[in-house]
């Protein structure tokens, strides 16, 4: 079970954040996120230029007979946003100092659910290992935090990890689509490719939050060494040189970077926390300049 | 190969812990890491091939046990018999070797230019050393390797005014050797038969006989009429006057007549001119001089030696001892008897007897004849003063009885001065010799109802001539006992001849012959002075922390004086080797002679193994933690 606190002085560092609109999707339900879409809502916004492919529906023929240019009315939908946290919950996230990664991972998964629970968006938090865990689903209301917080203490820090398996499960029990925050390592050998094109392929936005620790940079292996993976329980014989270490650190990193690319070409979101971070920090600074928040 | 220092091959046992070392840190230590995904990933190929890659594994432990290895090596002095060559040269420094020859050059002169010429005809890496034969020994140049140095020893050294002590070089010289083979080249103006006849020695004889006339001692006439020889009938002495006998010797000079005489202040006080009738003559001169002035007695003709034609002394003259030891050999009594202010002459039993033949007089020939493991019975007249080793009772006094073993001393005279600072509790004797005293002896010593020492007057002199014959009986043979390897054993010795000639404790000798090392326990160089049996200062040094009088001239208690309470050490004499005695009654401990050291032999053993733990940080450091090494 991960130990962290989320108290008053998290909470104050979330006040006053709120997603931003271009994550926004849209919803059978109204909330607080306004967003641009053509026929629907209420509130007028903008004309802009017809183009082929709009419903024809859609123009304004006051103003065609006017100006003789077909025009399109835009309108303003407010709707609600679907947020949905995947918090990995596997063994390898237990390492970690001054904090386990585990441990910063839910704290960032309540600040998140906090600042979407605080602007009336719902939330849906779920841990995975190798198969999906304990889920809360469609969350609403500041009262509801408690019950996430409660929720990720109690949540049995073991197994591996299977992105993949937890994804597809996720996808199956999801009814609204929505934003997808996965808080990981992503150092599972499955690969986090293809969990996220499926997410990507049921129109959810993705936000990948790589949570890593010094000691998953070699911090601390030197000379000849044992290495055992503690969630296979595997082991193999090193003897940490300098320039292995060098090599090894060099992979982990173009790992990261692989990452990042990955999920930006798809115009979704990454961001690179350390247990070493500020977790004041990474909410007002990191996820600001991500795009996540504003 | 031979080890100089084979102790070093203890150090052998460091291979135990660098190769247990070695197998515990083969034990791969277990590290949990998140994910191996990486880990594996990483590329750990090695260039090298698989035996390339096993010697490289290995290095660390070839390395290590290298630096052992090299380190046993250095402590152990390994020495390859074909540059174990050596040249060991006894060179005599005596007061003798002064005697100049016919080229201009004194005896010392002539043997160093020998030794020069051999030095100089000896290759590099031949380790010579040389020993000045005076008293004590020196080692000038101990295994020296460069003839230079040997060269430059050599160089600074003059006869000393000792007397020469040949054997005792030799045995050192002989202690000194490495190579069995070596010979010992002796030079000397003296030859020593029983030494030259020895295989292992080399015996050259520098200087020629020449006629020499030499004070032999000077001391006070204390019987008129007494001294032997004397030539011319000299008055009586005045009241305020103080006779004196000058004893000359002489050498292919006899008949000659001779001129001494007695100055003071450049003043002369007294002159007579004798002829040389034998080979001591004695003269007695008479003058009168305030105590501490001081005198000088010469005798002319001058001769090739003019050295011993001359005595300085301080007014008055001591009383000159004059002892007698009648052995077949026993270097103990020897040493403890050869002492200043006292002649010693050296008989064997059959001289002893021509002798008494010759000169009926015992008491005049020396004040104390000590014989040692008499074996004829009831034939020494009973006149004199003696003191008898075991053996059988030359004067026919004591009955035998059957001979105890195993004894220690159980009752004695306290108060007696025969017994002054001795220690008996420590004395163990393996055999009395059976020696049963008459009812008039009084008894010193004895364990239960077995005598060990008693003094004997004759009740059959008249009562005023009873101290004509006195001996003090030790009813063991010295070689059947302890006591000569005892500190208490020269005093006892001078303590039994201080008793025979009344000479109460402040006036006898206080100082025991010997020529042995002596050391104290550490002690802080700066207050630290060392003080002998006769009460000077003595020259002392630091070594290896302890304080060290490095040649002691007389055997006894000495003292080191640090301001506090004084530490004091007792020093005896033995035959075969350098012995250092404890306090007072301690036994004798041998002390082996100092090895040649290399400069890593000379750390204690903690320094050394702060190095080879140095060294062999430094290997796994460079070799392991900066990822030289890298397992395949």
């Amino acid at each position: 079970m991960p130990e962290f606190a989320f108290g008053d002085r998290e909470i104050s560092t979330c006040q006053r954040l709120v997603y931003t609109s271009r994550i926004a999707t849209a919803s059978d339900a109204s909330g607080g996120h306004r967003i641009r879409r053509s026929g629907e809502g209420a509130d007028f916004l903008d004309y802009r230029r017809y183009v082929v492919g709009d419903d024809v529906r859609r123009i304004d023929w006051t103003v065609f007979a006017r100006l003789r240019q077909p025009y399109i009315r835009i309108l303003q939908h407010e709707t609600v946003l679907h947020v949905n946290v995947l918090v990995d919950v596997s063994r390898s996230m237990a390492a970690g100092s001054p904090q386990s990664k585990a441990a910063l991972a839910c704290r960032l998964a309540c600040a998140l659910a906090y600042v979407a629970l605080t602007n009336g968006d719902r939330v849906t938090l779920a841990t995975f290992s190798d198969q999906l865990g304990h889920t809360l689903a469609n969350l609403r209301g500041r009262a509801a935090l408690k019950r996430i917080v409660t929720l990720l203490k109690s949540a049995p820090l073991g197994g591996t990890t299977d992105l993949p398996t937890s994804v597809d499960t996720f996808c199956e029990r999801a009814k609204h689509r929505g934003l997808v925050i996965i808080l990981s390592d992503f150092l599972a050998p499955g690969g986090y490719q293809e969990p996220i094109r499926r997410l990507l392929a049921k129109r959810f936005r993705v936000f990948a939050i790589q949570v890593l620790d010094q000691l998953d940079w070699g911090e601390g292996v030197r000379g000849p060494l044992r290495l055992r993976d503690s969630e296979t329980g595997r082991t193999t014989d090193v003897l940490a040189s300098d320039r292995y270490l060098n090599e090894y650190r060099r992979r982990l990193r173009e790992h990261a970077e692989r990452l990042d690319a990955f999920c930006t070409l798809r115009g979704q979101f990454y961001l690179y926390a350390s247990t070493r971070d500020d977790y004041a920090q990474l909410v007002t600074r990191g996820l600001r300049e991500r795009g996540l928040l504003r | 190969m031979t080890l100089l220092a084979p102790g070093g091959l203890w150090w052998l046992l460091m291979v135990v812990p660098v190769v247990g070392l070695f197998l515990f840190r083969r034990r791969i230590s277990e590290f949990e890491i998140p994910a191996l995904v990486f880990w594996e990933q990483t590329d750990r190929r090695d260039t090298l091939g698989r035996w390339g890659r096993r010697i490289r594994r290995w290095l660390s432990l070839l390395l290590q046990l290298l630096i052992v290895l090299m380190l046993v090596a250095a402590l152990s002095e390994p020495v390859n018999p074909a540059y174990q060559a050596e040249l060991l040269v006894v060179l005599d420094d005596s007061a003798t070797m002064q005697t100049i020859e016919e080229d201009d050059q004194t005896r010392f002169d002539i043997g160093r230019r020998i030794i020069l010429d051999r030095v100089r005809g000896v290759p590099t890496g031949v380790r010579t050393t040389v020993i000045l034969a005076g008293t004590p020994p020196k080692i000038i140049a101990d295994r020296e390797t460069i003839p230079q140095r040997v060269r430059a020893a050599l160089s600074e050294r003059r006869p000393r005014d000792v007397n020469p002590q040949v054997e005792q070089a030799v045995t050192l010289a002989r202690r000194k050797r490495q190579n069995d083979a070596s010979t010992i080249l002796v030079i000397s103006d003296r030859y020593n038969a029983q030494l030259a006849g020895c295989a292992d020695v080399e015996w050259l004889c520098v200087g020629q006989p020449h006629p020499n006339l030499a004070v032999a001692g000077v001391s006070a006439a204390t019987q008129p009429g007494t001294a032997q020889g004397s030539a011319g009938a000299s008055p009586s002495p005045q009241p305020d006057e103080q006779a004196i006998n000058v004893i000359l010797t002489q050498r292919g000079m006899n008949a000659t007549t001779v001129t001494v005489s007695l100055a003071a202040d450049g003043r002369e006080l007294a002159r007579k001119t004798v002829p040389l009738q034998d080979d001591s003559t004695v003269v007695r001169l008479s003058a009168s001089l305030a105590p501490g002035d001081p005198f000088r007695v010469h005798v002319e003709p001058s001769d090739r030696f003019p050295l011993d034609n001359t005595a300085c002394g301080v007014w008055p003259v001591p009383t000159h001892v004059r002892l007698q030891l009648v052995t077949t050999g026993n270097p103990f009594l020897e040493a403890a008897l050869d002492q200043p202010d006292a002649s010693l002459q050296m008989l064997s039993p059959e001289e002893h007897k021509a002798q008494r033949e010759l000169r009926p007089p015992v008491d005049q020939a020396a004040n104390v004849i000590i014989l040692d493991s008499p074996h004829a019975a009831a034939e020494e007249p009973r006149r004199g003063r003696f003191i008898v080793f075991g053996g059988r009772d030359p004067f026919g006094i004591t009955r035998a009885a059957v001979p105890a073993t195993d004894l220690t001393p159980t009752q004695w005279s306290a108060d007696n001065a025969l017994l002054r600072d001795i220690d008996l509790l420590r004395w163990h004797i393996d055999r009395t010799t059976g020696m049963v005293p008459p009812h008039f002896a009084q008894c010193v010593a004895q364990s239960d109802d077995v005598p060990l020492i008693f003094v004997v007057r004759d009740p059959g002199l008249p009562e005023d001539a009873r101290d004509d014959f006195v001996a003090i009986y030790v009813n063991f043979d010295l070689a059947h006992s302890n006591i000569t390897r005892r500190a208490g054993f020269p005093v006892f010795l001078w303590n039994a001849i201080d008793h025979l000639l009344n000479r109460r404790p402040e006036d006898a000798l206080i100082s025991y012959a010997t020529g042995m090392p002596l050391a104290f326990p550490p002690q802080r160089r700066s207050d630290a002075r060392v003080v002998d049996p006769t009460g000077r200062d003595v020259q002392a040094f630091f070594d290896e922390g302890r304080m060290v009088v490095p040649f002691p001239e007389y055997a006894g208690f000495y003292r080191l004086d640090t301001g506090g309470k004084p530490l004091v050490r007792a020093l005896n004499y033995v035959s075969d080797g350098v012995r250092a005695a404890g306090k007072p009654g301690e036994e004798a401990v041998d002390r082996p002679p100092l090895p040649r050291r290399t400069w890593l032999a000379t750390l204690p053993p903690w320094g050394v193994l702060v190095a080879a733990a140095a060294a062999l940080l430094l290997i796994e450091t460079l070799l392991f933690h900066r990822g030289i090494v890298k397992m395949g």
